[in-house]
């Protein structure tokens, strides 16, 4: 269980993370999304010690990571999958870490065959591609077989294949029983493996909800001549078209209900699935530090 | 070193140990372990090793001394080669210990496993020395016996000459720890190396200049207390100003832990 006090860190008169009070609890995949430079790096760096927090406090069970025996039986974390010395094999990278805390070389061994990267361990880590990165860092994050997992993006670099490992593949640990924290970009990837969401802008919360919560209801699309006294009638229906509309948060039946009503002629209606996208957009809109031209 | 075999290992999670001292100890002692299989998984170390090894070798065979080989000039070759060669080359190896963590980024994992920092710099600290000591004992060993065997002479190595040997490798030794505890301050390979190069053959010179042009010997002095001047009286016979040597190093590496501790990852 990981328990965020007040934890804030400045780095000169930048906030990287702000008074954040959060509890991370075992048995769920908490998903921690927020904008590029919102301070999600940051916390989970704070969590680790690699940083020190300016005020607050980062406990992991009731203690600061830095206090833990052997911290990698309690935590496996995978910040930086880059962070590997590219001329030492990803078996030597392993073994250096398990010996660290003593785990029985055999583990590395059983990590390796977990997540794929049997063979290509014995290859230097400076060749191997972002996605065989990503897979090493979570054979180091698994090799003390921690009650917590701490992951930054491991979706990064991965194949649809090694994306479906690893939604799996957290789902389970979270099913045995352990605190899963992953953050990641990938909203539709979030919406599919996280029971929790932290939301972060600049360095805030912005929202912590459970998954359900955040999805939006089902809504509609329609299509069709004239729909203008639909959208008259319809709070939240916006132009999606020339002549499309999107309702979100009604679903088609009550849509087309209303459409018979004025007598409208309609070409298409269906059903939209639950997003998370726009309540994420709509909560880090204005907490968004990176805006290029219209995107993000 | 039995580091490399982890012996019957108390498996998941955290096996109590039995006091706040011995729990550092095995702190410490897995720290250490961890380093030497980073040491030996990286070919750049046979490199420095081996490069090292291969200088001496080659000034042994081809520096012909003052061909008398009754006296203690037989070992100039050997000497000759740890001042001019091999001590730069063990300085980056001593610099390497910590800036290729820093720049690969790969000291975030290295404090992930080992959250004191103070034992990470004990432990590099430690090992670095021990593997210079270690090499250079057979490195120098080597090419005394190489210059006698060459001067056709075997039995010339005495005593004496199996003393500087050994105080020639110490004074490698702490040379590769002091180096390792300012890369750490400097963070950079090319900073390093430039800070080294200019203490061991700059500094000294710069300051017996000063010390003639102004008159004022206290300046040399000074410089007589930088590492190469220990070095020479080391592996001369002047054990005891080995300790300013020894000071040398500690004091890079007090310097090196507590600016880890302080710094961000």
């Amino acid at each position: 269980m990981i328990e965020l006090t007040n934890l804030t860190r400045r780095y000169g008169d930048k906030t990287a993370v702000d008074d954040l009070t959060l509890r991370l609890e075992p048995g769920t995949v908490t998903g921690f999304l927020g904008p590029n430079g919102a301070g999600k790096s940051t916390t989970m760096r704070l969590i680790l010690g690699l940083d020190a927090p300016t005020s607050g406090t980062a406990l992991i069970g009731g203690r600061r990571y830095t206090d833990l025996e052997r911290p990698l039986t309690t935590v496996g974390a995978l910040l930086d999958a880059k962070a590997v010395h590219p001329g030492r094999t990803g078996r030597d990278h392993l073994r250096a870490m398990a010996r660290s805390q003593r785990i029985p070389a055999r583990r590395v061994d059983e990590v390796l065959e977990r997540t794929g990267m049997t063979d290509a361990a014995r290859r230097r880590a400076g060749t191997y591609s972002l996605g065989m990165s990503q897979r090493l860092g979570i054979a180091g994050a698994l090799l003390g077989d921690p009650q917590v997992l701490m992951l930054d993006e491991p979706v990064n670099g991965l194949d649809p294949d090694g994306v479906t490992w690893i939604r799996t593949l957290l789902r389970g640990l979270a099913a045995e029983g352990r605190t899963v924290f992953v953050s990641s970009h990938l909203m539709s990837e979030m919406q599919q493996t996280a029971d929790r969401l932290v939301v972060l802008g600049r360095g805030q919360l912005i929202a912590d909800a459970p998954m359900s919560e955040l999805l939006t209801a089902t809504g509609s699309r329609v299509r069709g001549p004239g729909l203008e006294a639909l959208a008259e009638r319809l709070d939240d229906a916006r132009w999606t078209g020339d002549d499309e509309l999107t309702v979100p948060g009604v679903p088609p039946e009550e849509v087309g209900a209303l459409a018979h009503q004025l007598g409208l002629l309609l070409h298409r209606l269906d059903a939209t699935e639950p997003t998370l996208e726009e309540s994420y957009m709509s909560l880090t809109a204005d907490a968004v530090e990176y805006t290029a031209g219209g995107a993000a | 070193m039995s580091a490399t075999t982890p012996q019957a290992v108390p498996t998941l999670p955290g096996a109590p140990t039995s006091s706040p001292t011995a729990a550092a100890r095995t702190r410490l002692g897995d720290a250490i372990a961890a380093e030497w299989i980073k040491l030996w998984s990286l070919r750049s170390t046979w490199w420095y090793l081996g490069g090292s090894a291969a200088v001496v070798v080659l000034t042994s065979l081809l520096e012909s001394g003052d061909g008398d080989p009754t006296t203690p000039d037989a070992l100039t070759p050997v000497l000759g080669a740890v001042s001019y060669f091999v001590q730069y080359i063990l300085a980056v190896f001593g610099i390497v210990a910590i800036t290729g963590e820093i720049a690969t980024r790969s000291i975030t994992v290295t404090m992930a496993c080992t959250p004191r920092r103070t034992w990470i710099m004990a432990a590099k600290a430690i090992i670095v020395g021990a593997v210079v000591l270690g090499a250079s004992l057979l490195v120098t060993g080597g090419g005394l016996l190489l210059t006698a065997a060459r001067l056709g002479e075997l039995s010339l190595v005495d005593g004496t000459q199996a003393e500087t040997a050994l105080a020639a490798s110490v004074y490698l030794a702490l040379l590769a720890v002091f180096s390792l505890g300012l890369a750490t301050l400097v963070r950079r390979t090319a900073g390093a190396l430039a800070v080294m190069l200019l203490l061991l053959l700059l500094v000294p010179e710069l300051l017996r200049m000063a010390s003639e042009r102004f008159d004022a010997p206290w300046i040399n002095t000074v410089g007589d207390w930088t590492p190469s001047p220990i070095g020479w009286r080391l592996m001369e016979g002047e054990w005891a100003d080995g300790l300013a040597l020894l000071a040398w190093a500690g004091a890079a590496v007090v310097a090196a832990i507590w600016v880890l501790r302080r710094r961000d990852a």
